[in-house]
């Protein structure tokens, strides 16, 4: 791929797959499966935007996340950072590029040690990047508490003493701290309350607009993702089922997937939900060790046919896939190079049968009704 | 077929705690200057002439690894060495010793077995009643108190006071089963109780803390919901659930036992290998306690293999390691 | 997507709270602690018996009778025996040699505290590093460590305690270094388990994806949050390494006369407890006490830390069946189903 026209993507991810070991016992430990946890995934994260990241429990999500985040080693596949594939980067070498990504975590509540104070913990950074001591420490620490809205009097106090929305506070401050460019959300609101959200994630959306950081937002709350991407990805045991930029993912979405669980998302006006129609996913999410084979979705799937069990679908915009498409992107949009990508300008989709605009489902959802081919049993 | 195989595996892992313990034991031994070595083993009164002897018959010149592999050689054929100080092979010495250990061992290890379980468990069902907390307070004195103050503790508050009336019934030194079964109890006793008290007091504890966790849990609340007597929930459901980590203890506690052992023997005049050996730290007899080291890995080697298989019958995760 | 300006600081800054401190753990823990009568008389009687140790000397000077010295004059009656407590001046009567028992359990006291508290010190200092390198690096690190533990764990210490005594002979060094060896275990072995389960918390994940290296994360982020249950096990391990020195002193593996030590004068007394009952008591009894207290501080820290313990359920259930059984009898709370069968107990029934 052509890198040299890329100078707004800040990280991409090249077919990246990563397998958890699987192991028994026996008179030796052996490995008896893997568990597909991330298969074959590739997108681009712009700079100073922001890629939403959907997806159900067990969808790769976050193990995605943190193979971006240089946390867990790639099995296979490259991530390449502001230019730097840091897939094959030693503990040493990536210590550098850790001030330039950083995570906000899910649980406000395990994700600060509470034997340290406050001020230390949004310290760490520069301490173990030496990038400040002491008194210098301490006032950029407090100015770091200023800029999330915590009291910055409140240094030596232990996060029990803070409010949930008050302790992600802390962890934006600590994450911000050495000024990165990319930060990873890890359903950063997921534990908190609804009133508290909002107020998070506009700091969240203040923060990229004066530092102009890049977000790679994960989250399981499809209203929230929509409030603060610009482009959207679904993910679906392992892989990208869809992606494109946040209101045509929303208004026109086209995998079946994406239609289910938009569905299933409270609208804010009664008669728009009336409109919309409802699709009941059948069965549960297939294991991770064992996906099915063609699209991993078809057991599920309302409009799944025997290709389906088949063939695997490849990941390709919809003009393709035989539907006009006006996304009010221009012809030179869509041939750029990283267009077509999760994440890019384009809107991509991973089915055989995509969703037509206008096209209702068939609800409660039967796997495979229009094919020979039996889904999994509901 | 599974458990075969765990047996087998903790049996050549045995052998070669064993041979390790031996060689560690030689090596600590005899890498020492030559005389020092040999006055060691010729004991504490050898004239000059044994120790001349002791160097000979050992080959105590030869290059260390040369009497290592002779070292080697007489423990598998089951040659101890040579007692100099009381004349005698060490091998002849131990078994005559052996009887009393063995039967402190024995006798020692049912008693607190039973108490500890039983105490345990009657304390777990009858939580927090008077005879829970009597036996809350006995462990932890129990648990405070050294073996030997224990022993003396008897010896002056029971033994005495009984003996100098005439029941001499219960005494101390041993005296074999061959002698008398009657005899034979009145001189085990109080060493039996001895031994098992600190242990008793131990494991009256973990079980009544697994038990009580166990009875605590969800699936028992079911069983007793389900209307089932509560002897029958003890005894069928949470009995087994709450004990084997407590029978996985009992490995590790076999090592403790062997000190308490040696502590009974001396406090009570049993003569077991025990106090045999500590005596030759006095005697600087090193052949004995170089044969009470091998003997006792051997014990502790064993009575773990033991305690494991017990284990993996109750657990049956525990045969997939 | 921008926020209307909301002043955030006025909600942090309650106005009149600005005094509400929050507590710290161990500020929680000393006053759980302080309410706990039993601990409290256990950290006393402690405190009492390191003062009489430090204070050994001087109550060998008050009395006059040194800690070595036999006094056969004042120290035996007429057939050469020793005198009982309270007869010319000796406070717990003489030894076999005409000694001053009291003065001599002093000076053992500070041979087992000492060893006591300092092998327990160095040993929670080995185990807890142990145990954190076992717990946090896992795979091989751990398993030659967790084998090494098991090892030292399962050891018959006397059997040690003999071959070394037979080597390098007796003396406090080796008593100190055999009872560091054989409590570093147990303590590594809780604070692995104690590291595998805090080190899958999200704040650990954090401070890597800082850029932490691991003997950062270790110690300044999982070994704060060990110090509770470190110290709840070197309180306990103290009694232990105290029950060891004397057993191995009585033994006469250990500190040996004419130095005093608990043991070794327990080992001497177990000769003439027909004439000198108060030889074999005192020791004893000091011993016990001793090691009594630090075992039910131990557990009484142990309680503290933990306040979900089974006494305060069983606490508040009581209470709880009182108040309905008065409620019952003033007419308030409607007759219960009468007594539960005896087949059905509850747990912590009382």
């Amino acid at each position: 791929m052509a890198g040299s026209t890329d100078d707004n993507v800040l990280v991409r991810v090249e077919n990246l797959v990563k397998y958890f070991p699987v192991k028994a016992g026996g008179f030796i430990r052996h490995t008896v499966g893997q568990v597909h946890a991330v298969d074959d995934v590739s997108l681009v994260v712009e700079r100073g935007k922001t890629l939403g990241l959907v997806g159900e429990t067990g969808s790769g999500k976050s193990t995605l996340a943190r193979c971006v985040a240089g946390l867990i080693p790639a099995t296979s596949g490259k991530v390449i950072f502001d230019g730097k594939d840091i897939t094959k980067l030693s503990r040493g070498a990536m210590r550098p590029l850790r001030r330039e990504v950083q995570m906000i975590f899910q649980d406000p509540y395990s994700s600060l040690n509470p034997r340290r104070r406050v001020g230390a913990i949004i310290g760490d950074p520069f301490t173990i990047h030496k990038t400040a001591t002491g008194a210098e420490r301490k006032r950029k620490v407090q100015e770091l508490m200023e800029r999330v809205g915590l009291n910055p009097e409140h240094y030596n106090r232990f996060p029990a003493e803070f409010s949930g929305g008050q302790r992600q506070r802390i962890g934006v401050a600590r994450a911000l701290a050495l000024r990165p460019k990319l930060i990873i959300c890890d359903e950063p609101v997921s534990a908190l309350d609804v009133s508290i959200q909002a107020q998070v994630l506009n700091l969240l959306a203040d923060l990229q607009h004066e530092y102009g950081l890049s977000y790679l937002f994960i989250a399981h709350d499809l209203e929230v993702v929509r409030h603060v991407s610009d482009k959207v990805a679904v993910m679906y045991l392992g892989r990208i089922g869809e992606a494109a930029p946040a209101d045509a993912l929303y208004e026109r979405p086209r995998h079946p997937y994406t239609v289910a669980l938009l569905s299933a998302a409270p609208a804010a006006d009664p008669d728009a939900a009336a409109a919309r129609q409802r699709v009941i996913l059948v069965g549960d999410v297939p294991s991770p060790i064992d996906p099915p084979l063609g699209c991993r979705f078809h057991p599920r799937c309302p409009k799944a046919e025997e290709i389906c069990g088949r063939v695997e679908p490849p990941l390709v915009p919809d003009d393709e896939a035989g539907q006009p498409e006006d996304d009010g992107q221009s012809a030179a949009d869509a041939n750029k190079p990283g267009a077509a990508v999760p994440g890019g300008s384009l809107h991509v989709t991973a089915c055989h049968f995509p969703v037509v605009p206008g096209e209702r489902l068939a609800s409660p959802a039967v796997a495979g009704a229009a094919g020979a081919m039996k889904g999994e049993p509901s | 077929m599974a458990l075969f195989g765990y047996l087998v595996r903790r049996i050549l892992t045995g052998i070669v705690v064993v041979w390790l313990v031996s060689t560690l034991a030689f090596f600590l031994f005899f890498a020492r200057p030559v005389m020092t070595v040999a006055r060691e083993l010729a004991g504490h009164a050898a004239t000059p002439q044994v120790i001349n002897e002791v160097i000979n018959n050992l080959g105590l010149n030869q290059p260390i690894m040369t009497q290592y592999w002779q070292f080697l050689d007489h423990l598998i054929h089951g040659n101890l060495g040579y007692s100099y100080f009381t004349q005698e092979p060490v091998d002849t010495m131990l078994r005559q010793d052996l009887p009393p250990t063995v039967s402190l061992v024995i006798g020692g290890t049912i008693l607190w077995l039973i108490v500890g379980f039983t105490v345990g468990i009657i304390s777990a069902t009858r939580a927090r009643s008077l005879f829970d907390r009597v036996a809350n307070v006995l462990v932890l004195i129990g648990l405070s108190m050294p073996v030997f103050v224990i022993g003396e503790l008897l010896i002056w508050l029971v033994f005495q006071p009984l003996y100098s009336h005439g029941f001499t019934w219960i005494n101390t030194g041993y005296s074999g089963i061959t002698s008398g079964v009657g005899s034979f109890f009145g001189h085990m006793l109080l060493p039996w109780i001895t031994l098992a008290a600190v242990q008793a007091a131990i494991y009256t504890r973990l079980s009544r803390g697994q038990l009580l966790e166990t009875l605590g849990e969800d699936y028992i609340r079911t069983a007793r919901a389900k209307g089932l007597s509560e002897r029958r929930v003890v005894f069928r459901h949470a009995l087994r659930a709450a004990l084997t980590p407590v029978v996985s203890q009992l490995g590790v506690d076999v090592g403790q036992l062997l000190g308490g052992v040696v502590v009974v023997e001396v406090v009570f005049g049993l003569g077991g290998i025990g106090q045999v050996s500590v005596q030759a730290v006095y005697q600087d007899n090193l052949p004995v306690i170089i044969g009470f080291v091998i003997i006792a890995a051997v014990f502790v080697v064993i009575a773990n293999i033991v305690v494991d298989l017990l284990y993996a019958a109750l657990d049956p995760r525990v045969r997939i390691t | 997507m921008t926020l209307t300006n909301v002043d955030l600081s006025a909600a942090i800054a309650e106005p009149g709270a600005k005094t509400v401190e929050g507590r710290s753990q161990w500020q929680l823990t000393w006053r759980r602690l302080r309410a706990d009568k039993v601990s409290m008389i256990a950290l006393v009687v402690i405190v009492i018996m390191v003062v009489l140790a430090i204070a050994a000397p001087a109550f060998a000077a008050i009395t006059g009778h040194g800690v070595d010295t036999a006094y056969p004059v004042t120290g035996e009656n007429a057939v050469g025996n020793p005198v009982p407590p309270l007869t010319n001046g000796f406070l717990l009567g003489t030894d076999s040699v005409g000694r001053d028992v009291f003065v001599r359990i002093l000076y053992g006291a500070r041979i087992s505290l000492f060893v006591g508290v300092v092998s327990t010190a160095i040993a929670a200092a080995l185990g807890v590093v142990i145990g954190l390198m076992a717990g946090y690096f896992g795979g091989f690190i751990d398993t030659v460590l967790g084998r090494l533990t098991d090892a030292v764990l399962a050891f018959p210490y006397v059997l040690l305690a003999i071959a070394l005594a037979a080597v390098f002979g007796p003396s406090l060094t080796l008593i100190m270094v055999l009872v560091t060896f054989f409590s570093w275990a147990g303590i590594a072995r809780i604070v692995r388990g104690q590291t595998l389960s805090i080190k899958e918390k999200e704040y650990i994940e954090a401070a890597r994806s800082l850029g932490a290296g691991p003997f950062r994360i270790m110690f300044i982020d999982i070994l704060p949050n060990l110090l509770a249950p470190v110290l709840v096990i070197a309180t306990l391990y103290i009694p232990n390494a105290i029950v060891f020195e004397a057993t191995l002193s009585f033994l006469g593996l250990g500190i040996q006369p004419p130095t005093p030590s608990w043991g070794n004068m327990l080992a001497d007394a177990s000769n003439f407890y027909q004439v000198a009952w108060w030889y074999l008591l005192f020791p004893a009894l000091f011993l016990l006490i001793t090691t009594l207290a630090f075992n039910l501080l131990g557990d009484g820290i142990r309680d503290a830390m933990d306040p979900r313990t089974e006494r305060l359920i069983a606490a508040r259930r009581m209470r709880k069946r009182r108040e309905k059984a008065a409620r019952r009898e003033t007419g308030a709370e409607p007759p219960g189903l009468g007594t539960i069968p005896d087949t059905v107990r509850e747990p912590y029934g009382g």
